[in-house]
């Protein structure tokens, strides 16, 4: 059986391993950050506002 | 708008409603106009620019090089017939040997952005990750623009 032998990053984030950094997609970035806090942090997810369907 | 809302506006008299099913985020990462407060901040949509080189998965790197280069460019978007996303070349790509094929040197499925994120937050993500163009998609993956770095800078200063 194959193992991945890529080095993990973690999330700036939420410190979740990562593969390679949502944002730049460089490895070994200082700042790697994963798909979920990037998303959060340029707000390109909105909080749902009703717990309801609409 | 939310389905009850739609039809309450219907029983004040409203006769032009509609039920924008798939929502605000969806509608603002079309790139489509919005009002309120933040709408005073520019966003990426405001800076992207449009008339970035696109092209194909088969062609060549050497004409998609050749015809960036005329444009002024040093990156080019890769899409397909609907203009949805595939790849992205910066300078580093671009430089390959001219006769690899784009699919074979493309930055594939490259982290996109909507059009409705704030230039400021972008300007600070692609600072902190060096990144000097970033592509701007709607919610479905078609191509709004790239935005530059540089273009950022230049209307923070601008606005200042």
């Amino acid at each position: 059986m194959s193992q991945s032998t890529a080095a993990k990053e973690k999330c700036k984030g939420c410190d979740r391993e990562i593969d390679v950094c949502e944002f730049c997609e460089q490895p070994g970035c200082p700042v790697a950050i994963c798909y979920s806090c990037v998303n959060r942090e340029l707000k390109q997810t909105l909080p749902q506002p009703h717990a309801h369907g609409g | 708008m939310s389905p009850r809302a739609a039809w309450r506006l219907e029983t004040l008299g409203f006769s032009n409603v509609y039920d924008y099913v798939d929502g605000k985020n969806d509608w603002m990462a079309a790139g489509l106009p919005t009002e309120g407060t933040n709408n005073l901040e520019p966003r990426a949509a405001d800076l992207a620019r449009k008339d970035v080189p696109t092209c194909g998965l088969t062609e060549k790197v050497g004409d998609v090089k050749a015809r960036a280069t005329a444009a002024g460019w040093d990156a080019a978007v890769v899409i397909n017939d609907e203009r949805v996303v595939f790849g992205l070349l910066r300078s580093k790509e671009l430089n390959s040997s001219p006769e690899e094929l784009i699919e074979k040197v493309m930055r594939p499925a490259p982290s996109t952005f909507r059009p409705f994120v704030s230039a400021h937050e972008m300007l600070h993500f692609m600072a902190d990750h060096k990144v000097e163009n970033a592509p701007i998609t709607t919610s479905d993956g078609r191509l709004f623009g790239l935005l530059l770095q540089k273009d950022v800078i230049a209307a923070m200063e601008k606005k200042s």
